[in-house]
């Protein structure tokens, strides 16, 4: 936008723009809160199962681990057992990475559903802040803006000032 | 040119005429009697002839006072003007074998990459000091500057670096030092040379110094004289310059030597080798080796072509090398014979000839040394053109004098005052001063009164607009594109994952609208800055107006003060002159009535302070140093009134000579500098 079109932006069509655009969030962000939590549940399903089939295959590792101790090693059984134990291991592995998978699906949907929430909430007090504004006046947000028209300092001018003071400060 | 020549020399009828007796020399035609067919009567009245002209052909005191003066004022000045330099005289001045006559050779060595910057600096610190005719040759093996000293027209050389010639000057003094005979030797021989004119290298015969080896090498291997050589098994002693050069050798002979000569038979004996045992034809003189080395022990040939080989019409082309070689004593690559002509080598075997079949027939020195050219220092006078002049006319000239000298004085003053003016508007229109001028600026009153009204309306501006600055701080530029990135992050789409908070939605709105007030202030900025660049234009062409008046401004200040110390010095030498002619002393400051300055504290007033512990002032420090310090304070008595007549009488007495004004080693001069 053009220099002059921004300096004719008034206060209160811009105050009016915020909430607009405060207004099209508060209205999507439900739909998809909706939409996450349904995928938060299937998720949280999903990690539970993984994690019992995880802890049973883990228990049945040990239980072999166990008994393949407890045999002599030039024995035909302990031979036997020991070909079996890469499979035991194997499956005791996709198991693991079954549950690692579906428990990182679980927190990023439950993240998200979190996020959107609080996006609402957050929304919703910002409407209800700027409906406030246009209602009541916004000279507060005006402050900075007539220091500078009255001849003052600049936030910049200040935030420098403090800076060097604070430097200056600081040495002393 | 005549073209009938020679069948058996080459030589043309003119160079048969120019050369005679080596035209007949070659054709066998010439008689030369041995040493033998000289009367020994004759020989004795020869070297009391030679000894007479040498006496009266040496520099007198008062030439040799006059060089030591010039030698003295350019090496306190050039000293001084370049750090870490030291001006070295050498050539024959300094080996005690100078006839009085030619230049005054000098050589500066100073640490410095590029020879030719120094000499450039050195003609700058030479035209301040007044010499004329300046010449840089920068661009020869040892670069040297040329020049002469206005008052006495004494030709002077400094070459840079060359610490090889320092040396050879102390060898050859060495040698001379070792008999008085060897002295009087080489100087009848350099006095022959001078007065035949056969000493000119520039005009392709061989340099005075090449003649001073030549007859040192003759007494070296002259049986009879037996000259030892000063650098056999000498301790060796490297001179790192572009190479390593052995410069070591005995300040005396190893073993004592007394040898019978007399101031002829140097000089006989030196004409009888190059008549008979003409030494280049298997040898390179070389006095390093005793008198001679073997042209093949130097792969010394001889080049092509000879002098011989290029009668009777190419006489212009060069000789080729080592046609008479002579090696230099340390730089045992230098042959000395390299400047050699074709009718130069022809003119000095004529001129040997001629020399040895004047001593058979029994001429004089006088005819043997028969002058052709000879250059002498012009004798100094400094009322020369004054002696004839009516004591009314000199008068007039004095008053002239002052009254010119006066304007002179009166043009500096104002000069200096107006240089002071513009230096002072430089710098306020530079805004390195905070008032204008305080002196009106002749010619540029104009360009002043500019420079006063825009720096005004400038200083306004600056004020100005470094308050806007320090209140906005960012430029427009800066403002306008946080605008726009502000207005863009208030109102874009926005991802329902990533929603701003309400406060910075808050912090970014309030932005917003500060950044809508502060732009103007930015724009005002921005014209106040165009406004400043288009006073500043002007200005700063006034001001380039004003730099090129201050340099000639200088330029006329530099002229004043040369005309006005040339004044001076005309004044001064018409009191001079108006006192010896009226035969009374210089007025003293005592006789005229005038109180002798203040010249701080006593020594013993000093001594009080110190002794009671009071704080001690500039003055008293000053007076504290120039008699000795706290050391010295308490032993030294503050000079007596005799004490002080003495001194001046002691300085007085080493002031009786008629002094140039500018130099000599008068106190007040010496003050000055």
């Amino acid at each position: 936008m053009q220099d002059e079109r921004l300096l004719e932006v008034a206060p209160e069509v811009l105050i009016r723009a915020i909430l607009h655009r405060r207004e099209r969030l508060a209205e999507m962000i439900p739909k998809q809160l909706n939409a996450r939590k349904d995928e938060k549940e299937t998720a949280e399903a999903l990690a539970r199962d993984a994690k019992q089939r995880r802890d049973l295959q883990k228990s049945e590792l040990e239980a072999f681990s166990n008994q393949l101790k407890s045999l002599d090693e030039g024995t035909s059984e302990y031979q036997e057992l020991l070909a079996q134990r890469e499979q035991f291991i194997e499956n005791a592995e996709k198991s693991e990475h079954e549950y690692l998978e579906n428990e990182l699906f679980r927190r990023r949907s439950d993240s998200r559903t979190k996020r959107l929430t609080m996006a609402l909430n957050d929304c919703q007090r910002s409407i209800e802040y700027w409906e406030l504004v246009l209602e009541q006046g916004f000279d507060h947000l005006l402050s900075d803006a007539r220091r500078v028209k009255e001849g003052g300092a600049s936030s910049y001018a200040l935030a420098r000032q403090k800076k060097t003071n604070g430097g200056a400060q600081h040495e002393s | 040119m005549s073209r009938e020549i020679c069948p058996h020399t080459g030589f043309s009828a003119a160079q048969q005429k120019q050369w005679p007796l080596l035209h007949s020399h070659q054709l066998g035609t010439l008689e030369l009697g041995d040493i033998n067919s000289i009367d020994q009567d004759y020989l004795k009245g020869l070297s009391d002839e030679i000894k007479a002209s040498i006496s009266t052909s040496r520099m007198s005191q008062q030439e040799t006072k006059a060089r030591d003066r010039i030698y003295q004022h350019l090496k306190r000045n050039i000293e001084r003007k370049l750090n870490g330099s030291q001006l070295h005289a050498f050539g024959s001045t300094q080996s005690r074998t100078s006839l009085g006559v030619g230049d005054l050779d000098l050589c500066l060595v100073v640490d410095a990459p590029s020879p030719r910057k120094i000499l450039n600096k050195v003609r700058n610190i030479l035209s301040s000091l007044e010499m004329t005719e300046i010449e840089v040759i920068g661009r020869a093996k040892v670069p040297i500057i040329k020049f002469k000293d206005p008052e006495t027209g004494l030709p002077i050389d400094i070459s840079v670096n060359n610490e090889l010639a320092l040396y050879n000057t102390e060898l050859i003094r060495a040698y001379a030092d070792t008999h008085p005979m060897v002295r009087n030797g080489v100087l009848s021989i350099k006095y022959w040379a001078s007065s035949r004119a056969i000493n000119q290298a520039f005009m392709g015969t061989l340099s005075s110094y090449a003649w001073t080896l030549l007859a040192i090498g003759s007494m070296q291997t002259d049986p009879h004289i037996k000259l030892p050589n000063l650098q056999n098994d000498a301790i060796p002693n490297i001179l790192k310059l572009d190479d390593d050069y052995n410069v070591g050798f005995h300040s005396e002979p190893p073993s004592p030597w007394e040898p019978t000569l007399d101031h002829a038979s140097c000089f006989v004996s030196f004409i009888k080798r190059m008549v008979f045992d003409w030494p280049f034809e298997h040898d390179v003189v070389s006095i390093r080796n005793g008198g001679t080395v073997p042209r093949i022990e130097k792969s010394w040939e001889e080049g092509e072509p000879d002098a011989w080989t290029l009668v009777p019409d190419h006489l212009d082309r060069r000789l080729g090398e080592h046609s008479m070689p002579i090696e230099d004593p340390f730089s045992l690559n230098h042959d000395l014979s390299r400047v050699l002509r074709p009718s130069g080598y022809l003119t000095i075997r004529e001129e040997v000839l001629k020399a040895w079949v004047g001593m058979l027939n029994g001429a004089p020195w006088a005819e043997l040394s028969k002058k052709e050219a000879t250059t002498e220092i012009q004798q100094f006078d400094l009322f020369e053109d004054l002696r004839n002049l009516p004591m009314d006319r000199i008068n007039a000239l004095h008053q002239e004098t002052i009254d010119q000298l006066t304007r002179s004085e009166e043009d500096g003053v104002r000069l200096s005052s107006q240089r002071r003016s513009i230096g002072q508007a430089i710098q306020f229109a530079l805004g390195k001063r905070d008032t204008p001028p305080e002196g009106a600026i002749e010619d540029d009153e104009l360009v002043s009164t500019e420079i006063s009204e825009s720096k005004s309306q400038l200083d306004e501006l600056i004020l100005k607009r470094d308050e806007l600055v320090s209140k906005i701080v960012i430029s427009s530029p800066k403002i306008s594109e946080t605008l726009r990135q502000t207005f863009g992050r208030i109102t874009e789409q926005l991802d329902v994952m990533n929603i701003p908070l309400l406060e910075r939605e808050q912090e970014l709105a309030s932005l917003f609208f500060e950044l809508q007030e502060m732009y103007p202030i930015g724009k005002e900025v921005d014209r106040l800055n165009r406004e400043i660049h288009y006073i500043k234009k002007p200005l700063h062409g006034n001001i380039k107006h004003l730099n090129k008046s201050e340099k000639k401004v200088k330029r006329k200040i530099r002229s004043n003060r040369k005309n006005t110390k040339s004044l001076r010095r005309e004044k001064g030498r018409l009191e001079s002159w108006i006192r010896i002619k009226n035969g009374s002393k210089k007025t003293r400051r005592k006789d005229k009535g005038e109180k002798r300055q203040n010249r701080g504290p006593k020594p013993s007033e000093v001594k009080k302070k110190m002794n009671s512990g009071e704080a001690l002032s500039m003055d008293d420090l000053s007076t504290l140093l120039q008699h000795g310090g706290v050391l010295n304070m308490g032993t030294s008595k503050d000079d007596t009134a005799s004490q002080q007549r003495n001194k001046r009488r002691k300085n007085k007495s080493s002031n009786y000579q008629v002094r140039r004004g500018k130099r000599g080693q008068g106190k007040q001069n010496s003050k000055k500098e």
